[in-house]
């Protein structure tokens, strides 16, 4: 027991001394060089302005989210549609009034009910 | 390099979460911290050639701050940048074949006697005793050298030089063992009794 404690102790010195000779406090050995340190820098900032853009970007879409709610995007979108299909309507309808009689006689023959034999006065005009 | 006031209390790991966000401060404190202790990592590590040592350094600080956000912040930082230290080591000596091939075999089995070794490197000038450190470091693999400099150097424990070698433990105390065992051979030209 005592000699495994010696052994130890022993141990413990030489790590000790070891740890003295190879500190780098006092190695003797050249300082770390501080020519490249104004490059790093600038590389430092330049991604302080890319973060700003990202901040920029990441804030404009958090307002979007906050904002635009699923029922308001429904509602928006039902009345864009309808607003659609009305002026389509629209547009049909001044259309065909404005077209020739020739195509007013098609169009009538072609949403009257009678039967399909019909068509014959259309081709022989 | 002083460090700058407002980031000296900080840790390792939140300055690398501020250089992230581009504060060039935590960048100065950064390499206040570590650059000098890493200028003599690179300068054993390859064998005292001071302009690669300080090539190796300034890679390894632009590689920082060009990618910070490649840290993983539930890592130690301290680990993070000698495995990168350590790997960039490997490759230099890949490449330009810098660690001396042919190292002395020393028997295995033997032990250290450490009372004896303490005694007579504590009695020999100190920087005898650094050349014939320094000589022995150079003739060392890479990997016995780095485990060694780790070791007394950065008194890192040997789970931690394990992390860094990417080994088991054992492999690390076999490597220290080694390299002790070379000092003492190496240092018995001293001993005036031998």
């Amino acid at each position: 027991m005592i000699l495994k404690i010696k052994a130890m102790e022993n141990k413990n010195q030489l790590d000790d001394f070891l740890k003295e000779k190879m500190s780098h406090l006092n190695s003797g050995i050249q300082g770390a060089p501080v020519s490249f340190l104004m490059e790093a820098r600038k590389k430092v900032i330049s991604r302080q302005k890319e973060n700003e853009k990202q901040d920029v970007f990441f804030s404009v879409a958090r307002f979007l989210d906050l904002k635009i709610r699923l029922p308001y995007a429904a509602v928006f979108i039902l009345a864009i549609g309808a607003a659609s299909m009305y002026i389509r309507k629209e547009n049909t309808m001044s259309s065909a009034s404005e077209s020739s009689p020739y195509l007013v006689n098609i169009e009538s023959a072609r949403s009257t009910t009678v039967l399909s034999s019909i068509i014959t006065f259309e081709t022989r005009h | 390099m002083k460090s700058s006031n407002n980031f000296s209390i900080s840790t390792d790991e939140e300055l690398m979460v501020l250089l992230n966000k581009g504060e060039v401060a935590a960048f100065d404190e950064l390499y206040a911290r570590y650059g000098n202790r890493l200028m003599v990592y690179f300068t054993r590590m390859l064998n005292f050639d001071t302009i690669l040592a300080q090539d190796a350094l300034q890679d390894l600080f632009m590689k920082i701050v060009e990618a910070p956000e490649r840290f993983d912040s539930n890592r130690s930082f301290k680990t993070w940048i000698f495995s990168i230290a350590s790997n960039y080591c490997k490759n230099v000596y890949r490449h330009r074949n810098v660690v001396l091939q042919a190292h002395e075999e020393i028997e295995n089995e033997r032990t250290v006697n450490e009372n004896a070794f303490f005694h007579l490197a504590n009695k020999m000038d100190s920087s005898l005793f650094k050349n014939l450190l320094n000589e022995t470091l150079n003739s060392l693999p890479l990997e016995k050298k780095e485990a060694f400099i780790l070791k007394y150097q950065e008194d890192k424990s040997i789970a931690e030089i394990a992390l860094i070698q990417n080994c088991p433990e054992g492999s690390v105390k076999s490597r220290l063992h080694y390299t002790i065992k070379m000092l003492e051979t190496r240092l018995k030209i001293f001993d005036p009794q031998n």
